[in-house]
């Protein structure tokens, strides 16, 4: 029964809804697609757009900010391995990583706080979850932008 | 007839010059932006006009660049009451305050690490700390502009 269950909403909905597998494929493919970092910024929204528009198609309401929520985590997994790699290029610089790290701590700060006031300042039309989730996924892209540019920095 | 357009074009830039001109230069540019790209094409034009200036003096990359993140900041202490004033209409003073402080705290400690590691490297220190500065300036400005047009 679970598998009948699990089952039928793909079957029955698989040629219009592609899902989260798709849209993830949509980031990805935008990542691979692009020949210098200058390009990655235009990959924000990759995700957030497949997944508003098949949303859309189904009548949901995009203010609970899932879309762009979904994006969100994928640039904050990149920005973790980017941070792996930031720490691999400053290993032999260790007072750089020092400095490097309280930016990065002074980063969270901000967005933790810039996302917040996101939230409250547009509470009132109804779309503050979207603008929070929205000001996380642009923030962690360009924080993971900042950082990769790091990395193939060539001093 | 072309010869005394252009050279009409000439005599403002040639009576107002300094770090007046090169402001002008950079409201000009924005006061046609149409959108944030238009506004991002606003920057380093403080820069390059003082540098032009300078007839690139020695030591002007840093000092140029200083001017650019100053005309940045003029424009954010400019912006600042407004959006002050618009949050504590809605209660949101104390959020508008926090988030800007942690915005400092960001912008300075990213941007001594981008001196830090200029000056490992031996590259021009105060070039890279003002540009630094100028660039987060700059979005935190347009970033204040849509609050102010959208929030």
């Amino acid at each position: 029964m679970r598998i009948f269950l699990f089952a039928l909403p793909l079957l029955l909905a698989a040629p219009v809804h592609a899902g989260e597998a798709d849209w993830i494929a949509r980031f990805d493919v935008c990542q691979a697609d692009i020949t210098s970092l200058d390009e990655m910024a235009s990959c924000i929204g990759s995700y957030t757009e497949a997944c508003s528009e098949e949303r859309i198609r189904a009548n949901q309401d995009l203010a609970d900010g899932a879309c762009m929520a979904g994006e969100a985590a994928l640039w904050d997994a990149k920005l973790n391995r980017t941070w792996g790699a930031v720490k691999e290029r400053l290993a032999s610089d260790p007072a750089g990583m020092e400095a490097l790290r309280g930016a990065q701590k002074a980063w969270i700060g901000f967005r933790d706080a810039e996302c917040a006031a996101m939230a409250a300042i547009w509470a009132d039309n109804g779309t503050g979850a979207a603008e929070a989730a929205t000001c996380q996924m642009r923030l962690t892209a360009e924080r993971v932008i900042t950082l990769q540019s790091l990395v193939e920095g060539n001093d | 007839m072309r010869t005394l357009l252009f050279a009409l074009c000439l005599l403002p830039t040639a009576a107002l010059a300094g770090p007046g001109a090169w402001e002008s230069l950079r409201a000009d540019c924005q006061s046609r932006a149409e959108t944030v790209d238009d506004l991002r094409g606003c920057k380093q034009i403080v820069f390059f006009a003082c540098k032009e200036e300078s007839g690139d003096a020695p030591g002007s990359d840093g000092t140029c660049q200083a001017a650019e993140a100053l005309a940045w900041d003029g424009e954010l202490n400019q912006l600042w009451p407004q959006l002050k004033a618009m949050s504590e209409e809605r209660g949101l003073s104390d959020q508008l305050l926090a988030t800007q402080k942690a915005w400092i705290a960001f912008r300075d400690a990213s941007c001594r690490y981008q001196a830090d590691w200029a000056n490992m490297i031996a590259a021009d220190a105060v070039w890279e700390e003002q540009n630094c500065l100028s660039e987060m300036t700059a979005e935190r400005v347009f970033d204040f502009r849509l609050m102010l047009v959208d929030g």
